[in-house]
């Protein structure tokens, strides 16, 4: 399909529409960056709706890495990709929660395939709009049956299923 | 070796992973659990930041303590920088001096048990943290 380049030690690819970034590795500030600029890169080029960063394997998050993580959402979705973080481990959460960094912009995932549920609708939109289920109630008491002068009974709202 | 202090001089990027790497060893062998080993090498990687953003270098000691029979660890992180000017300020938090990041103290502060901050405006910056197990 494309050709392999070995992107900043972490192979990215795609799947399901989205873009998985998995992260394996204690990362060096300058590796960081230059996930981030590949990420973007590669966003541009494919057009993916969805990115996955995939934290599972990562111990530590400090102050520089969460920042750079929310960055690059922000940048993602300026060019249209939403980005879920997946796979945190607890210690870590703990420990962000403990620096006092905001990720309430960015969405997250236990993992990888709960990322998949969650873009699953922005990667893959139904092609039929949903029917709209919140009037249905509603009317039912306002369209009453009538039944007319001459006995015939006339359903008002016939018309609307006709369209 | 096991419980000899390890000092790590902070001159780039890559000492700081290694201070923190290092941390997490020492954090294993006081015995505390793996999640906290984690967490103290966040604290020790902030820690690091911080003296290479605003000092450019400096060092990070780490030792396995001892008190009443408890294990802990103490880091200590210093820097011949142009000190923090007000600790006051600095220990609140989103404050920054620095490109938009937090100087990530306060949550340092939060990880470790006990936090000392010693400073003298243009001299130095001595930052002591301990958790005990």
């Amino acid at each position: 399909m494309e050709e392999e380049i070995e992107l900043s030690r972490v192979a990215m690819h795609i799947s399901r529409g989205c873009l998985i970034v998995p992260i394996q590795i204690e990362l060096y500030d300058e590796i960081i960056l230059r996930i981030q600029k590949d990420i973007l890169e590669r966003v541009k080029d494919t057009g993916v709706k969805g990115v996955i960063i995939d934290v599972s394997g990562v111990e530590i998050i400090d102050s520089f890495f969460a920042q750079a993580i929310c960055d690059t959402a922000r940048m993602t979705y300026m060019l249209g990709a939403t980005t879920v973080l997946a796979g945190l481990k607890p210690e870590v959460a703990a420990s962000l929660v403990d620096l006092d960094i905001d990720f309430r912009d960015i969405q997250t995932a236990m993992d990888i395939e709960a990322g998949f549920q969650r873009l699953e609708p922005l990667v893959r939109p139904k092609e039929e709009p949903e029917e709209i289920e919140e009037s249905e109630g509603e009317f039912d008491e306002d369209q009453e049956v009538q039944i007319g002068e001459d006995g015939e009974i006339e359903e008002e709202d016939n018309y609307k299923d006709e369209e | 070796m096991k419980n000899k202090e390890k000092n790590i001089k902070i001159h780039g990027e890559a000492d700081i992973a290694e201070a923190s790497f290092e941390g997490k060893l020492s954090a294993e062998t006081a015995g505390f659990r793996q999640s906290e080993q984690y967490m103290i090498a966040t604290a020790i990687s902030e820690l690091g930041r911080n003296i290479f953003i605003y000092a450019l270098r400096g060092e990070i000691i780490i030792k396995i303590i001892e008190k009443n029979n408890k294990k802990g660890l103490e880091i200590i992180a210093q820097d011949e920088g142009s000190g923090i000017k007000d600790i006051g300020q600095a220990m609140k938090d989103n404050f920054s001096t620095s490109n938009g990041l937090g100087l990530g103290l306060p949550g340092v502060k939060r990880i470790m048990d006990e936090f000392v901050i010693e400073t003298k405006a243009g001299v130095r910056t001595k930052i002591t943290v301990r958790k005990w197990v």
